[in-house]
């Protein structure tokens, strides 16, 4: 995908506004991956999300929480064009990927999700074998079949479920458990060698038990990828995460709706520590939400 | 736990005037009382930390009470030796250039230890305002030093040592008390340089 | 019957009130609703049943002594010496025709339907009419039929008149909504969330739709066709009304011989009907009921494929 469109000047992410705190450990800034500018999301009259200004660092894990209606799947899903396939969705504002608009009408939505991968709240592998699920990817991106097998094996390799699985590949991919299958969807997402990696809420549906491996992997798999995850559970939140923000819904003066807004954007361990706006402050300690 | 402790700091301050054994030993009393609100209050932190996983306003809470028990605890013995210095009090008394310092000295202290109570108390750094940036070692430590290298006579040792003890007794309650007042500036402020107090004073 | 309170636990007389308390009462009124319901499909297997009966009783004569005469002869005037061969050759080819045009352009229909159009107006209006079309009595069906596939400029020529095409055409107009209808049904009850997966690894919305929603959906689309082509070989007025044969026909032409579809023809239905009304009961009892039973038969054979298919099919889909 050719850049033809002027890159968008992107912000970096140099110390972002708290309280005159020296800084101790908080100097390297990563360059941005995913700039978001004025972001505002419409499902036909309905105003879902507005003013999104949101810069995701490379190699970091970015979260998302707030409570719930105030638009944080919307905007997870307005990073890969997934609103696209939703009838009425509107965007404006721009979401810049290496300085790319990603919305800009030359821009192939297909080639987007094959670098910004999605992982879904409810396990939903295909009802296909294990091998086929994770090839299914490269095989339409027109990787050659000779690769597939090493491609199966490294995906599984990350997403920690290759001892589980190596010998019953051609098995059902419904087969597995509930943690089972959401790992494979983990695999299957990095089987197209995606860039960033989107989950919503994918721990959701799990045990604790499997929650505990996916966010283990999480941590290993940072390196490879940028990661941003919507989650509802907020110890999630701060014990994976490097930076969090933190959105609201706020009732809007014309209709009777509520739009969601992003409160608060900063690193992980001041968000959990010592918020500057006190609607995070509120909702973290639990006294509102 | 706090009023506790401040009862015994000003009884502390108290036994000066009028070195009283039976005021020494409500000290005593109180002392143990002081120890097993810090024991209880410490197991309902641990519980609150365990049960209720606190982040932001409330971790800062809870991590600074942690502490400040710890130091109201200290500020308790504190007090409980200078209490138990009663018999010693008057012999010190006898030199009035020797008494009058160790009597500002525990004025300073005494109201520091409020002010910070009280602040503790509203969690508000308000009270704090009034406190002075009187430097301990000048204002006191340094005259009560060289007056008592001035002693003489038969019992100057014992005065001096009398009088040392308490200082230095006092003194500390200044310093923990100093402590106290950190972590209340880190709870409201939320700025994690309060916490090296100990480091960059 | 006032609440049970449920009396505080200990004492063994307060047990045993508990007792009282959970023990099963009788329940009239699900006891009779259980029965009524149960009454109604006693009824309408005993229809059944009488129905499968009355044939097989009339027709047993037939099946038994002459079976295969009766499938191998051909239409005469006596009915000790005619069969249904023809009619089986008409209603096989019948059923090929409404395979092979309705199943492609139904589903295709349903795919735009449901995946392409945009969900408006325009398209709210298209679903309705259909859903309309399939309840059009078919005998309305067949006067298309004859109006544009027997008798229309050009296609009237195509068709040959009278033949297995023009009343395969017929019958797959007649089907055509139902098809449409059923696939359009299992496309849309394919999860989404399987749809979003496909997406979400970059597949364009035809890839999706070719490995993912089509193969979720095949076991209902399937079912539906085969069911709607059960139901067209059974349907006699459209065939009466494009003028399949009533009389005789010549010869026998072999199964694999395709331009008997624009030859003049006959199908079962057409058989039945007409030895109905003939005078003889070798036609009317015997030989009406004879062929009813091959019909029935062909019609369950159907049936059971398109259960089996879907079974087979939901087994690899939910492993």
């Amino acid at each position: 995908m050719e850049p033809a469109v002027q890159p968008v000047a992107t912000r970096s992410l140099a110390g972002v506004a708290t309280d005159a705190a020296p800084e101790s450990a908080d100097v390297v800034e990563s360059p941005t991956v995913l700039d978001i500018q004025e972001l505002a999301v419409y499902y036909g009259e309905f105003w879902a999300v507005r003013d999104v200004n949101l810069a995701v660092g490379e190699n970091e894990i970015t979260a998302i929480i707030g409570p719930s209606g105030c638009g944080k799947s919307t905007v997870l899903r307005a990073l890969n064009r997934m609103n696209d396939l939703i009838p009425g969705a509107r965007v404006e504002g721009r979401v810049a990927y290496h300085g790319v608009d990603l919305y800009d009408e030359r821009v192939d939505p297909v080639e987007v999700r094959r670098r910004i991968g999605m992982v879904f709240q409810k396990p939903n592998p295909f009802p296909k074998s294990i091998y086929e699920n994770i090839v299914y990817g490269p095989r339409i991106a027109g990787v050659s079949k000779g690769e597939f097998d090493s491609i199966v094996e490294s995906s599984l390799q990350k997403a920690a479920l290759w001892d589980e699985v190596k010998d019953r590949l051609a098995d059902s991919a419904l087969g597995l458990s509930g943690g089972q299958q959401q790992r494979l969807c983990i695999a299957r997402a990095v089987a197209t060698n995606p860039d960033v990696l989107l989950m919503d809420e994918p721990c959701s549906a799990l045990d604790p038990i499997a929650t505990g491996y996916i966010e283990d992997l999480m941590h290993e798999i940072k390196t490879e990828y940028t990661i941003v995850i919507v989650t509802h559970n907020m110890q999630q939140a701060a014990r994976v995460s490097d930076r969090t923000a933190f959105f609201t819904a706020e009732l809007d003066s014309d209709s009777d709706r509520r739009t969601g807004l992003l409160v608060e954007y900063d690193r992980t361990d001041r968000i959990f520590s010592n918020p500057t706006d006190e609607r995070t402050e509120s909702y973290v300690t639990g006294r509102f939400g | 736990m706090a009023l506790l402790v401040a009862d015994s700091v000003t009884g502390a301050r108290r036994i000066l005037d009028e070195p009283n054994p039976e005021i020494a030993a409500q000290l005593v009393e109180a002392d143990d009382a002081i120890d097993e609100m810090h024991v209880s209050l410490l197991e309902q932190c641990y519980t609150m930390l365990a049960r209720e996983a606190p982040v932001a306003s409330d971790l800062r809470l809870i991590v600074s009470v942690i502490r400040v028990l710890h130091e109201l605890e200290r500020i308790g013995d504190l007090a409980l030796r200078v209490a138990k210095a009663v018999d010693d009090i008057p012999l010190v008394a006898c030199h009035p250039e020797v008494f009058e310092v160790l009597r500002a000295l525990a004025d300073n202290v005494a109201g520091r230890f409020l002010a910070v109570q009280r602040g503790w108390s509203a969690a508000s750094l308000e009270p704090l305002a009034e406190l002075d940036d009187i430097d301990p070692l000048i204002a006191f430590a340094d005259p009560l030093v060289s007056r008592l290298m001035a002693l003489s006579g038969d019992d100057a040792v014992r005065v001096a040592l009398a009088a040392m003890g308490v200082g230095r007794s006092f003194d500390r309650i200044g310093d923990h008390t100093e402590i106290m007042a950190s972590r209340l500036r880190y709870l409201v402020t939320g700025d994690p340089s309060y916490l090296a107090y100990e480091v960059t004073w | 019957m006032a609440a049970p309170s449920i009396p505080t636990a200990g004492s063994g007389a307060a047990t045993g009130d508990i007792l009282a308390g959970l023990k099963k009462k009788v329940d009239v009124g699900g006891t009779l609703f259980r029965l009524s319901l149960f009454l109604s499909l006693l009824v309408s297997l005993l229809v059944l049943v009488v129905l499968v009966s009355q044939v097989l009783v009339d027709g047993w004569p037939v099946l038994t002594t002459r079976f295969g005469d009766f499938l191998t002869t051909g239409l005469g005037s006596q009915p000790e010496i005619s069969g249904i061969a023809q009619g089986l050759r008409g209603t096989f080819y019948l059923c090929l025709i409404v395979a092979v045009v309705a199943f492609p352009l139904g589903v295709g229909a349903a795919i735009y339907l449901e995946e392409y159009a945009p969900s408006n107006r325009l398209t709210n209006f298209i679903d309705i009419n259909i859903r309309n079309l399939a309840g059009v009595p078919s005998v309305v069906y067949g006067i298309l039929g004859l109006t544009i596939f027997v008798k229309g400029v050009g296609i009237g020529a195509i068709t040959g008149g009278s033949t297995p095409l023009a009343a395969g055409l017929t019958l797959s107009a007649l089907v055509l909504p139902v098809v449409i209808i059923t696939t359009a049904e299992s496309i849309r009850a394919v999860p989404q969330p399987l749809k979003e997966a496909g997406y979400g690894v970059g597949a364009t919305q035809w890839e999706v739709i070719k490995d993912h929603v089509l193969p979720y959906a095949a076991p209902g689309i399937l079912t539906g066709t085969l069911l709607s082509i059960a139901r067209a070989a059974g349907e006699a007025a459209p065939l009466i009304l494009v003028g399949t044969t009533t009389g005789f026909l010549t010869n026998i032409p072999a199964w694999w011989d395709v331009s008997q579809v624009r030859e003049r023809f006959t199908a079962m239905p057409i058989i039945i009907t007409t030895w109905a009304r003939q005078p003889q009961d070798g036609f009317k009892v015997d030989g009406a009921a004879a062929a009813i039973v091959v019909l029935i038969l062909f019609v369950v054979l159907l049936n059971s494929a398109a259960i089996l298919l879907r079974n087979r099919f939901e087994k690899k889909r939910d492993a």
